[in-house]
């Protein structure tokens, strides 16, 4: 796991839960789908930094990722982890926003942070592409939520925060995603990312 | 018709216009007369009853009785019953084969998997007595599925002892776990409605309310693909 990423998401977590437990207090029983954009169309990034030539296209979502079912829950989970890939290597961060609910703070942070550090003129080079080894685990609660895991692994990468920056290399390791999704329309978008 | 005047000579022919017509437009609406049943359990395809939206909901018919939806040719030969013409081309078709989203061993496969076991492996099975398509969707090993082979090839739709709504509909996986290198469990829930089995040439009907059910099935890979290794319910009503 990518430092940078790693922290986005351990600030995700605590903001979550301190999200949580303010939503407690307020409400038991809110939807995950509430203040949800539905995402309608697949949208390419108008301004990419500019990085590596060897940058991928950005992801579209497959056909497959259309419903709300477990085969739709793991399309759409394996789809959000590309676009998170983009977002890696490109600082863009549209895909990631757009297919994420707004709820989902470790979305957000993740974006945040990727979008801060490619504006400064910081890179993230080398393997950013997560290689997923098994998708362990997909459960529909309810009819508006999936929880989704998947066991996945990460390559050699070196992150520059800036141009002069000192590079940090980060060795590349295989974790757990637990991925949680909800329901918007006819689609599953991103409401909570976690790392087991 | 010696004796009868020409307008009630008249009136007969019209009477029996009227109805040549009405064979004739009834004929052509509901296309050839199905075939008559064969021997239980074959493989061989039929052709199903007619589309009736109301065929299989008769799940209080005698043992002597059609069910809904088994019309009559016109040389008396009862129709195979449906309990509906979703499952027509279920009968129509023969045994069904494993679809290309079926097969792997990944989550969607064993999604896609256990909707055709039901929907339309353990269906067909139901509806015709032929236990082809589940045999081959299943290990030797499970026990249920071999029961439901046995207990489906006596009683079933092709022999007029399982009447009324008896297939699996509204099938919907609810979680895949991938528990093993080569093992996975999947939460499926699905519903039959009321339907009559005869479980006994001579026995009297048994009435089922039918329902909801939750299962938690097992598969197991055999090579490439998933193939059902155990069934067990968690919820509604046992087979």
């Amino acid at each position: 796991m990518n430092r940078t990423l790693a922290a986005c998401l351990a600030l995700a977590t605590v903001a979550a839960l301190t999200a949580c437990d303010e939503k407690s207090t307020a409400s038991q029983s809110q939807s995950p789908t509430a203040g949800t954009s539905s995402p309608t169309a697949t949208v390419t990034p108008t301004s990419t930094p500019s990085v590596s030539s060897t940058i991928a296209p950005p992801p579209v979502p497959p056909a497959a990722t259309q419903g709300l079912t477990v085969t739709a829950a793991e399309s759409f989970a394996r789809f959000y982890l590309e676009a998170s890939d983009y977002l890696v290597a490109t600082g863009d961060a549209k895909l990631v926003r757009l297919w994420a609910d707004k709820s989902c703070i470790a979305c957000r942070n993740f974006a945040n942070q990727y979008e801060a550090m490619y504006r400064v003129g910081g890179s993230v080079t080398g393997d950013t592409r997560t290689k997923v080894l098994q998708v362990t685990q997909v459960r529909l609660i309810r009819k508006d939520t999936a929880a989704v895991l998947i066991r996945a692994r990460e390559g050699r990468q070196i992150e520059r925060g800036s141009p002069s920056a000192s590079p940090t290399t980060y060795a590349g390791d295989t974790f757990t995603w637990d991925l949680t999704l909800a329901a918007a329309g006819n689609h599953w978008v991103m409401f909570e990312m976690e790392i087991k | 018709m010696n004796g009868v005047g020409p307008r009630v000579r008249w009136a007969a022919s019209a009477v029996l216009a009227v109805v040549a017509i009405w064979l004739v437009l009834s004929f052509t609406r509901h296309g050839p007369a199905p075939v008559a049943a064969r021997d239980v359990g074959t493989a061989a395809p039929v052709t199903p009853a007619t589309g009736d939206p109301a065929a299989g909901d008769s799940a209080s018919a005698g043992p002597g009785a059609t069910a809904s939806g088994g019309a009559r040719t016109s040389a008396g030969a009862t129709a195979v019953p449906t309990p509906g013409s979703a499952s027509a081309s279920l009968a129509q078709n023969g045994a069904p084969l494993r679809p290309d989203a079926a097969k792997g061993l990944g989550v969607a496969s064993a999604e896609s998997f256990v909707r055709f076991y039901f929907g339309e492996a353990a269906n067909y099975l139901k509806l015709t007595g032929d236990g082809a398509a589940v045999r081959a969707a299943s290990s030797p090993a499970c026990r249920p599925c071999t029961e439901d082979v046995a207990i489906f090839a006596r009683t079933n739709g092709r022999n007029h002892r399982l009447m009324g709504d008896y297939l699996w509909k509204s099938i919907e996986v609810r979680a895949v776990r991938i528990t093993g290198a080569r093992s996975a469990a999947v939460d499926v829930d699905l519903r039959r409605g009321r339907h009559t089995a005869i479980e006994k040439p001579g026995a009297k009907p048994t009435s089922h309310p039918g329902g909801p059910a939750s299962l938690t099935v097992t598969l197991i890979a055999v090579g490439d693909d998933w193939q059902m290794f155990d069934m067990a319910l968690r919820v509604g009503e046992p087979s």
